[in-house]
């Protein structure tokens, strides 16, 4: 969903003039600023209601797209007049496209954007006015973010604002509502970059910043946007071939002091481009000589694949990539070798190549994911600098994440992100490098655990969690609680009751979406909860369910969730039939409703999974099958004696008889001697 | 519900069998071990008959004439214990007794047994009283069997009371054959 003005909304129902955020802000929809809006993010006023003298605008960010979550804490704190940094944010209700979004609020800067597009001609600037009113601004701007170990990745002329009515203290627009380098012209990324994809390019360095300011400056001193009119791949080759100074400015009237800048800031390798230093002091009127960098190996024979000719590494990396797993044959044929090794002739490729052969198959794949799995190690080794290629995917080490997250918050193919977490191709791209660095140790460790991870298939864990793990600002993406915008987990248990309110829940609240979410942001995770989640016997999974929701509320409120408590209390059947003692059941049958007014889920898990009456029940279960066995064990004796009963009875009435007869024959005989002797 | 599986009974016949085996065996026994007692016994009894036959022989004769149900009972009698014997005996004797005291005490002259004799009434009480010792011998086993079969059901139906209490308290699941038909339910 694109998010639009206020104005423009096609629906017909009436809208609320205002939305607040935090109590403090009113965003005003009735006053839309297309002057500040950005690709994503629609623009309102906005007022404060604790202050008055300062104007304030509010992004409304579209929630299909995905922000830079983990950055906009940090460009919060580091406030600095020459950046545009967010004076509070958090979710509203956005009545046009009815769900909530994003808001982001700015301090409005008074000049204005720099021009009204990236695309769009611009009167000149003289070199001059291109230092004092935008260079130092920058610089200082780009600086103060370097120190908090962030970049802007939006330096663009459309995202360039003046904070001053006069337009000579310039100002780096938002850099929070779109991706990194989402949204940049071609011509104002690095080669590298610009072989990602726009939502794949990562934070990058502050190197990409400079080479952006570099275009930047090139743009305002020639009024005409570099390789305007060129279609991206063709000014990507172009740069790959003669060099970005060249492609860009090659045939431009530059003054000398600014072709030294541009020489300085368009140099192609990161390490030899410009650095902060280098600009303060060519500001400060000192003339540096750009380093001159040496041009890639280059062959003297081509190496043909698809029809095309290549020469340099990094253009067969090109060509193998949108070639994919059709490029299999080629890199396991035997010219290819001979090809890396008597023509190219560089030894750490040729060696890349040969690691990238060697370990390139996964006997756990399929045979084309492997094929595509050991074109993409052989790319990576060609050309190490580029980017991540897969199967049409081209992800930057950092940018994998982002890319992931944008895929899942679209509800695009996350399949081919998926696989290169499996197939371990970050961590071949960092082994890969020519310089080691500090953070590849961290990049390698997290994207093995990022692995095991996708690869759990429980609930809690797999693709939703790694898209979680890897966007710290991503909302929760489950469809009951979507439209909401819930970024913290304080705010998910609210959202779910009034999602169980609204009737939207009919079964259960908690799906793969909300596991994964509660695991990623809530400190303590219940495993044993997660995994019953995940059962397929329903008893499990409401138990399993209770016990992460009750957590959640006794750690992040609210209070009372009345709707939720009875959607769970309606499948306590299923609990209370766990108990085996019929006047517990009825007892507790008795007492749910008296809980469930209660709102209170952990009050309803206690109620429900008492371990001490759990105990006892199941005590006196045992001793009940146990006394039961010994009764049926003494009805089987009864049944056997039944069968032996004839003899038994033949015996003793065989006793009884004579016993009685030798009795009555004594007292007869005894009696006749008496009756005759009293005669 | 399905009761524990019952010990492994025997089968009726094999039972049969072993039982009439048993039994035989120990008349055998019986008769091998009670051989010698009842020579003694035949010859103490044949003893007394003719010492009573000379000092009293009317006496004697209606003895014997009233105890023949006896000695047929102990002619037949193949139990071990006599229980037969031990039942008509005493009884018949307790007909006869009577009569006999009467003789010996008397005039006991061959005329006075030729009226004993020849008195229906006589013969009647006599072996009137043999024939009760016959029907409390062929009679008492049922009795006891009644009585016996009696008690068995009264215990079993107790029994069956308390499965029936822990059952409506438990549910069936109480005679641990009902856990998987719950939790299939």
């Amino acid at each position: 969903m694109a998010i639009v003005a206020p104005g423009t909304s096609g629906s017909a129902a009436p809208h609320p003039a205002a939305v607040g955020l935090k109590d403090r802000w009113n965003i005003l929809l009735d006053m839309p600023l297309g002057e500040f809006r950005s690709p994503n993010a629609a623009a309102c006023a906005a007022e404060d209601q604790r202050s008055v003298g300062t104007s304030f605008f509010a992004l409304l960010v579209d929630p299909k797209q995905p922000i830079r979550g983990a950055a906009l804490n940090l460009i919060r704190m580091a406030r600095h007049p020459n950046v545009l940094t967010p004076v509070d944010y958090g979710p509203v209700d956005w009545p046009p496209a009815q769900r909530r979004c994003l808001a982001i609020i700015y301090e409005r800067p008074a000049g204005g954007r720099l021009a009204p597009a990236a695309d769009q001609a611009i009167p000149p600037w003289p070199e001059q006015d291109i230092a004092d009113r935008v260079v130092i601004g920058l610089l200082s701007g780009l600086r103060a973010l370097s120190i908090e170990n962030l970049t802007h990745r939006g330096i663009r002329p459309n995202n360039i604002f003046f904070r001053d009515s006069g337009r000579r203290q310039a100002a780096l627009g938002d850099c929070i509502a779109a991706l990194p380098a989402a949204h940049q012209p071609p011509a104002y990324e690095p080669i590298e970059s610009a072989m990602a994809m726009p939502g794949a390019r990562g934070n990058g360095t502050a190197a990409d910043d400079l080479y952006a300011l570099g275009v930047l400056c090139l743009h305002l001193s020639q009024g005409t946007p570099p390789g305007h009119g060129i279609a991206a791949e063709a000014l990507l080759e172009d740069k790959i071939r003669r060099g970005s100074f060249n492609a860009l400015a090659g045939s431009a009237r530059l003054g000398p002091a600014l072709m030294e800048l541009l020489r300085g800031l368009l140099i192609d390798e990161p390490g030899e481009r410009w650095t902060f230093q280098d600009v303060d002091l060519w500001l400060q009127g000192r003339r540096l000589t750009p380093k001159v960098t040496s041009p890639a190996p280059r062959a003297p024979r081509p190496f043909e694949i698809a029809g095309e000719d290549c020469f340099t590494a990094r253009t067969l990396g090109r060509c193998l990539a949108r070639a994919g797993e059709q490029g299999v044959h080629a890199v396991r044929g035997h010219p290819f070798q001979v090809w890396l090794q008597r023509s190219l002739g560089d030894k750490s490729i040729t060696e890349g190549v040969g690691l990238a052969l060697a370990d390139g198959e996964d006997p756990a794949t399929s045979n084309a994911a492997q094929d595509a799995r050991l074109v993409a190690r052989v790319v990576i080794a060609l050309d190490p600098a580029a980017p991540i290629r897969y199967r049409g995917c081209a992800v930057a080490i950092d940018g994998l994440g982002a890319a992931f997250g944008a895929a899942m918050l679209a509800g695009g193919d996350i399949k081919p992100l998926a696989e290169i977490l499996r197939a371990r191709l970050p961590q071949f791209w960092c082994f890969r490098q020519p310089a080691s660095r500090p953070e590849f140790q961290a990049l390698l460790r997290e994207y093995d655990r990022l692995r095991r991870v996708l690869d759990d298939l429980r609930t809690g864990y797999g693709a939703e969690r790694v898209a979680y793990e890897m966007n710290p600002g991503l909302p929760c993406l489950s469809p009951l609680v979507a439209e909401r915008y819930i970024q913290a987990i304080g705010d998910l248990l609210p959202a779910l009751e009034l999602a169980a309110a609204d009737g939207q829940i009919q079964a259960h609240p908690v799906d793969r979406h909300v596991a994964a979410f509660i695991a990623n942001r809530s400190k303590y995770v219940d495993e044993a909860a997660m995994v019953a989640i995940g059962s397929a016997d329903p008893t499990e999974r409401l138990l399993g369910t209770l016990h992460l929701l009750a957590h959640l509320q006794q750690e992040r409120g609210p209070p009372a969730v009345p709707a939720l408590a009875q959607l769970l209390g309606r499948h306590a059947q299923l609990l209370i039939d766990r108990f085996r003692n019929r006047r517990t059941r009825e007892r507790l049958e008795n007492e749910l409703a008296g809980v469930l007014a209660e709102a209170s889920l952990p009050l309803l898990l206690q109620f429900l999974d008492n371990a001490q009456e759990k105990h006892i029940d199941a005590l006196l279960f045992s001793k009940a099958r146990n006394d039961f066995g010994l009764a049926a064990r003494a009805i089987d004796r009864c049944e056997e004696e039944r069968a032996y009963l004839p003899d038994e009875a033949a015996q003793t009435a065989s006793a009884i008889a004579a016993g009685l007869s030798m009795m009555i024959g004594v007292v007869a005989v005894m009696a006749s001697i008496l009756a005759l002797g009293s005669f | 519900m399905a009761r524990p599986a019952l010990p492994a009974k025997r089968p009726a016949s094999a039972g049969a069998k072993s039982s009439a085996a048993a039994k035989q065996g120990k008349t055998r026994a019986g008769r091998r071990r009670g051989g010698g007692g009842d020579t003694l016994m035949l010859a103490v009894s044949g003893g007394a008959v003719l010492f009573l036959g000379i000092m009293a022989l009317p006496v004697c004769i209606l003895l014997l004439a009233g105890m023949a149900p006896t000695i047929v009972a102990y002619i037949v009698d193949q139990t071990p214990r006599r229980t037969l014997t031990l039942t008509v005996g005493p009884l018949n004797l307790t007909g006869t007794a009577p009569y006999c005291l009467q003789l010996w005490f008397g005039a006991d002259t061959l005329h006075a047994l030729g009226a004993y004799l020849t008195d229906v009434y006589i013969w009647l009480v006599m072996y009137l009283a043999a024939a009760i010792g016959w029907l409390l011998h062929l009679g008492m086993p049922l009795i006891v069997r009644l009585i016996l079969e009696q008690s068995i059901e009264r215990r079993k139906n107790k029994l069956l009371q308390i499965q029936k209490r822990l059952r409506a308290e438990w549910g069936d699941g109480v005679d641990g054959t009902g856990d998987t038909a719950r939790r299939e339910s």
